[in-house]
C-alpha cells in the first residue's frame, strides 16, 4: 500500500509529535484513571488535558506549504481535512475521559471534555492563523498553550470569578461551561477567518 | 533553501566595539536577555503569577501561609515560562546552524550568552520577594508561632529556593533542552518530565498518610520546588516537615549549576570541555552531598506547633 497516497491530504501532517503528544496526554488520562484515589491523579488530569490539545496544534503544519498551495485545492478544503486528525486526538482524549469519570464514579470528570474541546479548538485557530508566516507552527503554538493552561491551573488566578479548570460536582459547573463555549466559538470564527485563501 | 532566522542576524553580525571577546560575550548576553524578557510566553506568565498572587492575598480571611511559606505562585507560573521560552530561544538557532558556525564566537560562548540571560527571569521572581519583604501586605503578616520550629532565615531559604533558584533553574533547563534535544515536540518532554518529577513525587510523598515516613523523609525532598510547613486550614496549627530549609536551598543552587554544565557541554571541546567535564563532576559531587544534608539535616520527625506555641513530635 503506498501509504502517502493513503494518507491523502493528511500526509503532511508530522505525525511524530502528534503521536507522541497524545500518547502522552492519553496515557496521563489513564494514569488518573487506574490511580483514581491518589493525589497524583489530579495532576495526570490537568496536564492530559493540554498535551492532547497541543497535539492538535500540529495537525496544519505543512513543511511543504509553498508546493501544497499552488495545488487546486482551496486552504480551508485543505485544512478541514486537517482538523478530521484533530477530532481523532479529541476523540480519543474524551474516550479516556470517559474512563477517567466510569472509574471514579464521578460525571464531573467527564465534564473535563468541554474544556479538551475548547482548548483543542483554540490550538487549531492559533496554528491557522500562525501559518501565514510560518509554515510549521505547531511547536510553538502547543509549547505556548500548554505554558498558559498549566501556569492557569497550577496558579488559579482566575479562581475568585470562574473555575476553569472544575473537577467536582459541587464546582460553578454554569460559569465553565459558558466560559469554554465562548472560547470554542471564538476560535471557530478565528478558524473561518484564518482559513480564507490569501487571494479571496 | 534554507531561511536564516531574523534573530540570528545580530548574533553573527555583532561586533564589539571595545574588549575583544569579553565585550562580544557580553553583546550576545544582552541581545539574548532582551529577546527574553520579550517573549511572550514569559509576560504572559509573570503576568497571570501575579495576579494569581495579588488575589490570593486580597481573598484570605487570616495571614496567607501558602504565599508567607512556599510562595508557589512563581515557580509554576515564571518558572514554568521560563523554561518553555529559554527553550524556544535557543532552538531559533537551529535552521542557522550553518551561518553560525562560520561566525567568531565559539558555540559554547553562544551557550554561555543564553545562560546568562536566567538573570531575567530572577529579577522577575524577586519582584514576588519584593512583595514580601518590601512591601509587606498585611496578608503576610503571619503570627509568630506559625513559622513553627524554623528561623526566619531558614523560611527565607525556602522563599528564595522556590523563587529566584526556580526561575534560574527553569531558565538553563530550557537552554540544555533547546541545546540537546532537537526533535519536535520535545517541549511537551521537558514540561512533562517537570511536572511528573516534582508534583509526582510532592503528590506521593507529600503526606505521611500515604507512604513510609523513611520514604517520605527521601523523596518528599527530591523536587526542586520546596515545603517545609503545613499550615491547617483553619490555621490552628502549622506542621513542621523534616529536612534543612538552608541545605535544600543549596542542593537546589547545585542542579542549575548542573544543568548550566549540561548545556556547555554541547559541542564543546578540546580543553574547555575537559574544564567543563570538572566543573560537572565537582557540581555533581556537591549536589549529592548537599542532598545529603538537606535530607539528614533539621528535624528528624515532623512537629506540629499550636497557637499556644507548645509543639508535639508527630510520629506517624
Amino acid at each position: 500500500m503506498n501509504l502517502p497516497r493513503a494518507l491523502g491530504a493528511t500526509t503532511g501532517v508530522p505525525w511524530r509529535p502528534v503521536a507522541l503528544l497524545t500518547a502522552s496526554g492519553v496515557g496521563l488520562l489513564l494514569v488518573g484513571a487506574v490511580w483514581r484515589d491518589s493525589p497524583v491523579a489530579g495532576t495526570a488530569v490537568t496536564v492530559g488535558v493540554p498535551l492532547l490539545a497541543a497535539a492538535a496544534a500540529y495537525v496544519l503544519d505543512e513543511a511543504a506549504d509553498e508546493a501544497v498551495a499552488a495545488a487546486p485545492t482551496s486552504l480551508r478544503a485543505r485544512s478541514v481535512t486537517r482538523l478530521v486528525v484533530a477530532a481523532v486526538i479529541v476523540g480519543l482524549g474524551a474516550l479516556a475521559l470517559g474512563v477517567v469519570a466510569l472509574r471514579s464514579g464521578s460525571s464531573a470528570k467527564a465534564g473535563i471534555t468541554v474544556q479538551l474541546v475548547g482548548l483543542a479548538l483554540v490550538a487549531v485557530a492559533a496554528s491557522a492563523a500562525a501559518r501565514r508566516r510560518v509554515a510549521e507552527p505547531g511547536d510553538a503554538v502547543g509549547g505556548a498553550l500548554l505554558a498558559l493552561v498549566l501556569t492557569l491551573a497550577l496558579s488559579h488566578p482566575l479562581d475568585r470569578w470562574v473555575s476553569l479548570f472544575p473537577s467536582e460536582p459541587d464546582l460553578r459547573w454554569g460559569g465553565y461551561v459558558a466560559l469554554w463555549a465562548a472560547v470554542a466559538v471564538a476560535s471557530i470564527a478565528g478558524l473561518w477567518v484564518a482559513t480564507r485563501d490569501p487571494l479571496d | 533553501m534554507t531561511s536564516t532566522p531574523v534573530h540570528a542576524l545580530p548574533v553573527t553580525t555583532a561586533s564589539p566595539a571595545r574588549g575583544g571577546r569579553r565585550g562580544l560575550f557580553g553583546t550576545l548576553a544582552r541581545l539574548e536577555s532582551l529577546r527574553l524578557a520579550r517573549h511572550p510566553v514569559l509576560i504572559s506568565a509573570t503576568v497571570i503569577g501575579l495576579i494569581a498572587t495579588t488575589t490570593a492575598l486580597i481573598r484570605s480571611a487570616g495571614p496567607a501561609t501558602d504565599e508567607a511559606f512556599v510562595l508557589p505562585d512563581v515557580a509554576s507560573t515564571v518558572g514554568i515560562a521560563a523554561m518553555l521560552s529559554a527553550y524556544y530561544l535557543t532552538r531559533s538557532f537551529s535552521r542557522a546552524d550553518e551561518l553560525l558556525e562560520a561566525s567568531p564566537t565559539s558555540s559554547t560562548n553562544r551557550t554561555a550568552a543564553l545562560c546568562v540571560t536566567a538573570v531575567v527571569p530572577a529579577l522577575i521572581a524577586s519582584l514576588w520577594l519584593v512583595i514580601h519583604y518590601g512591601v509587606r501586605p498585611a496578608a503576610l503578616a503571619v503570627p509568630e508561632w506559625m513559622y513553627g520550629t524554623f528561623s526566619h532565615a531558614d523560611i527565607a531559604a525556602v522563599l528564595v529556593g522556590n523563587s529566584v533558584v526556580a526561575a534560574v533553574g527553569g531558565t538553563l533547563l530550557g537552554v540544555a533542552a533547546g541545546r540537546w534535544w532537537g526533535f519536535r515536540g520535545a517541549f511537551a518532554v521537558l514540561v512533562l518530565a517537570m511536572v511528573v518529577w516534582t508534583m509526582g513525587v510532592l503528590g506521593a510523598f507529600s503526606s505521611s498518610d500515604t507512604a513510609p515516613p523513611a520514604w517520605t523523609r527521601w523523596f518528599r525532598l527530591f523536587v526542586p520546588f520546596g515545603i517545609f510547613t503545613s499550615a491547617a486550614p483553619d490555621n490552628t496549627s502549622v506542621l513542621s516537615l523534616t529536612g534543612s530549609p538552608r541545605w535544600y536551598a543549596a542542593w537546589l543552587v547545585t542542579l542549575c549549576a548542573l544543568a548550566a554544565v549540561a548545556a556547555l557541554l554541547w559541542r564543546s571541546e578540546g580543553r574547555t570541555r575537559r574544564r567543563v567535564v570538572r566543573a560537572g563532576a565537582v557540581t555533581l559531587a556537591l549536589s549529592v552531598l548537599t542532598y545529603g544534608l538537606a535530607v539528614s539535616g533539621g528535624l528528624s520527625q515532623p512537629v506540629r506547633t499550636f497557637t499556644d506555641g507548645h509543639s508535639v513530635v508527630v510520629t506517624k
